[in-house]
C-alpha cells in the first residue's frame, strides 16, 4: 500500500473479479478499498464505517444499484457516490445525479481517471479561519444559535488545539459524529485525516484487524499487509463511535494504544507509533456500564479525560429553525428541487415537537417532506407522516399509545391531524401487535415506535413495577427510567 | 487491442503493460472459458434473463480488465437476451464470437506469460 492516504472508498459490485481490479488500482492510488457484493453488505458498510465514497454498481444481479442510492443519501450523507455501470445511459445518469450522485463512471474508466475524479470530490480544503464565530461554525457543519450551542463552541474553541482525548456524551442523533469531525476540521490537524469507526457495528472478530491492521497470512483472509485505521490517520482524528460497545477484550488492546501510543498490527511483533487524536462517543452511561462490569474503568478514565455533553435536540429548540433552513438547502441541492422554507405555521409545529431522534429524526422528516411534497411547500403531514399511521388508536389504556403517536409529542401529534385529513388515525388500532406499518418507517424511527410500545407493554403487565420490567427487559433500571423520560412516559399512570 | 496485423490473431489488455495488473488479468482469463460455458448453457435452456445477467457481468467485467472488444460482444448479447423478440440466431452467432474472441485473449495472455 502506498504511503499517501486519500480516504476510504466502498466498491458495490456483484462481479466479484470487477471488484479485485478496482480494489488492487484504487489502492494503489492511496485509498483504503472495502468491497460489498449486495446492497445489504453495503449497509453494514456505511453503519460501520465513515466512508469518503462509494462506487456503487447500476446492476447487482437481483437487485437495482440504484435502489440504494436514497440509503446511502440518507444515512452516510458525507459520503460521494459515484454510479459505477458497464455502459453509460443518460436516463439513468441524469436520475442517479438529481437522487444524490455525484457523478457517473463507466466501467472502462481508467482507474487513474477514477481515481482523479474521487480525489477532486472528496479532498475539497476547508479553510477555517483561526476563530470562529456561532455562524462560522456552520460551515465546518455546526449549525445552531442557541445558548447551549453557543456553550458547545465555546467548549470546542478551547479544546480544538488540545491533544487530550475527548468522550462525547449525548442521546443517539445528537449529531456527535459531526462534532467529533468539526472538532478535527476547525484544529490544527484539519489537513490530516479524520476518521470514525462504529465500535457497534463490526464483529468483534474484524474489530482488531480493522484497529490495528494486519500482516499478510495472519488469517485466512489476510491476502496482503493492511494498515489499521489507527494508522492509516496517524496525524489525524480517530472517532470511536458507540465506544460503550466495544468488547472487552478490546478494551484493553486500546487501552494500551492510548497510553503507548504504538499500535502493533495482528500478525506482527513490531509495534508502530501513532500521534492520532481520540475522540470516543456513546450515547450509554458509561459510569453504569463500568459498574457493571461491561466497561474497563481504566479506560474509562483514560476516554474521559474531558467529557463534553452533547444536548438533545428538545433542548436548543430555538436551533431548530436554522437546522431546518440547513436541510432544506441541502436536500434541494442534492434532489435538484426548489422546496421553499416551511411557512410561520408549520415551523411551529416543528418547534412543538419533541424530536426524540434528535437531530437526526429532524433530518430524515425534512428529507422526506423534500421529497414527497407534490408542490414547492412543505406540508406538515409530509414532516410528520412516519407518526401519523392510518388505522392506529391506542390499546387498553388512556397511556398506551398507538404506533403512529408513539414517538410523537401531543402538540405535534394535534398540529398534524389538523393539517391532514388523509393521514388522521382512525380505526379498530393495532391492539397487541405491531401494525405492519412499522415496516414502513426508516429503521431509527421504527425502532423508537417498538420501544415505546414495547415498554408501555412491560408497564401494563407488571403493573408499573420498575424493577419486574427491568428484569424482563434484560435492562438496568437507569435504563427504563432513562426511557420512561424519553417517551415521556409516566409509571403511576401504569399503577 | 488486437495483434492481426501482425498475423497474430490474439488480443492483448489495455493494461498489458502495467505489471501490477498481471496477476489479475491471468485470474480473468482463466475464468473466461467458464462465464463461457455458463451462457451456453443459458443459451441452450433459454433462460434469457440468466443470459442477459452473465453477459451484463462479462460486459462491465471486460470493459474493467481493458477488454473493449469482448465488452462490446457481451453488450451485443445482453441486449438482444432482454429485448422482447429474442433472435436466437444471433444470439448463437455472437456467442460463438465471443467464444473465438476469448481464445484470442488467453492467447494473448500465453504470449505475455512467456515474454
Amino acid at each position: 500500500m502506498p504511503n499517501e492516504y486519500y480516504g476510504r472508498l466502498l466498491i458495490v459490485d456483484d462481479d466479484r473479479q470487477t471488484c479485485a481490479f478496482w480494489k488492487l488500482a484504487l489502492s494503489e492510488a492511496g485509498f483504503l478499498v472495502d468491497l460489498a457484493h449486495n446492497l445489504d453488505e453495503m449497509k453494514d458498510f456505511v453503519s460501520r464505517y465513515s466512508i469518503d465514497a462509494v462506487l456503487l454498481d447500476l446492476n447487482l444481479g437481483h437487485e437495482n444499484g440504484l435502489d440504494g442510492l436514497p440509503y446511502l443519501v440518507s444515512k452516510s450523507p458525507l459520503s460521494k457516490v459515484f454510479v459505477l455501470t458497464a455502459h453509460a445511459s443518460l436516463e439513468t445518469a441524469i436520475w442517479a445525479l438529481q437522487n444524490g450522485a455525484t457523478g457517473y463512471i463507466t466501467k472502462d474508466t481508467a482507474p487513474e481517471e477514477i481515481a482523479a475524479q474521487i480525489k477532486k470530490h472528496t479532498l475539497v480544503p476547508d479553510i477555517i479561519p483561526p476563530d470562529l464565530s456561532g455562524s462560522e461554525f456552520a460551515r465546518v457543519g455546526m449549525i445552531g444559535n442557541s445558548k447551549a450551542f453557543q456553550e458547545l463552541c465555546q467548549r470546542l474553541q478551547q479544546l480544538k488545539n488540545v491533544d487530550s482525548t475527548i468522550l462525547l456524551l449525548g442521546e443517539s442523533g445528537t449529531g456527535k459524529e459531526v462534532i467529533a469531525r468539526s472538532l478535527h476540521k476547525i484544529s490544527n490537524r484539519s489537513s490530516e485525516r479524520f476518521e470514525a469507526i462504529n465500535c457497534a457495528a463490526i464483529p468483534e472478530n474484524l474489530l482488531e484487524s480493522e484497529l490495528f491492521g494486519h500482516k499478510r497470512g495472519a488469517f485466512t483472509d489476510a491476502k496482503v499487509d493492511r494498515k489499521g485505521i489507527l494508522e492509516l490517520c496517524s496525524n489525524g482524528t480517530l472517532l470511536f463511535d458507540e465506544i460503550g460497545d466495544m468488547p472487552l477484550s478490546l478494551q484493553a488492546k486500546l487501552l494500551r494504544v492510548l497510553q503507548e501510543r504504538v499500535v502493533t498490527p495482528v500478525g506482527s511483533a513490531t509495534p508502530i507509533k501513532i500521534q492520532t487524536r481520540v475522540i470516543a462517543a456513546t450515547h450509554r452511561d458509561l459510569i453504569e456500564e463500568v459498574q457493571s462490569g461491561r466497561f474497563r474503568e481504566d479506560l474509562y478514565y483514560r476516554l474521559s479525560v474531558v467529557p463534553l455533553y452533547i444536548p438533545p435536540l428538545r433542548h436548543r429548540k430555538e436551533d431548530i429553525p436554522l437546522l431546518v433552513e440547513s436541510f432544506v438547502n441541502e436536500f434541494n441541492q442534492r434532489f435538484n428541487r426548489n422546496i421553499t422554507m416551511p411557512a410561520d405555521s408549520v415551523m411551529r409545529r416543528l418547534i412543538a415537537y419533541d424530536w426524540p431522534g434528535n437531530i437526526r429524526e429532524l433530518r430524515n422528516a425534512i428529507e422526506r417532506a423534500v421529497v414527497l411534497t407534490q408542490n414547492d411547500h412543505i406540508r406538515v403531514e409530509d414532516l410528520f407522516q412516519h407518526l401519523h399511521l392510518p388505522n392506529a388508536t391506542p390499546k387498553k389504556t388512556s397511556t398506551t399509545t398507538n404506533l403512529a403517536a408513539s414517538a410523537a409529542s401531543a402538540a405535534a401529534a394535534a398540529a398534524a391531524q389538523q393539517e391532514s385529513a388523509r393521514s388522521a388515525p382512525t380505526g379498530s388500532g393495532i391492539d397487541a401487535d405491531i401494525d405492519e406499518k412499522i415496516f414502513q418507517l426508516p429503521l431509527t424511527e421504527a425502532k423508537q415506535a417498538f420501544e415505546k410500545i414495547y415498554l408501555e407493554s412491560l408497564l401494563n403487565d407488571t403493573g408499573g413495577n420498575i424493577s419486574e420490567t427491568s428484569k424482563r427487559a434484560g435492562r438496568y433500571r437507569a435504563d427504563i427510567y432513562r426511557l420512561l423520560e424519553r417517551y415521556d412516559l409516566h409509571v403511576d399512570e401504569f399503577r | 487491442m488486437t495483434d492481426a496485423a501482425n498475423g497474430n490473431d490474439v488480443i492483448f489488455s489495455l493494461y498489458k503493460d502495467q505489471p501490477i495488473y498481471r496477476d489479475l488479468l491471468q485470474d480473468f482469463v482463466s475464468c473466461l472459458d467458464e462465464r463461457i460455458v455458463l451462457s451456453r448453457k443459458a443459451f441452450e435452456a433459454r433462460s434469457w434473463k440468466d443470459l442477459a445477467s452473465q453477459m451484463h457481468q462479462l460486459r462491465g467485467a471486460a470493459a474493467t480488465y481493458g477488454f473493449p472488444i469482448l465488452a462490446d460482444i457481451a453488450g451485443t448479447i445482453e441486449i438482444a437476451s432482454v429485448s422482447s423478440a429474442v433472435a436466437e440466431h444471433s444470439i448463437a452467432v455472437s456467442i460463438e464470437e465471443i467464444s473465438s474472441t476469448c481464445k484470442k485473449i488467453e492467447a494473448g495472455m500465453k504470449r505475455l506469460a512467456n515474454v
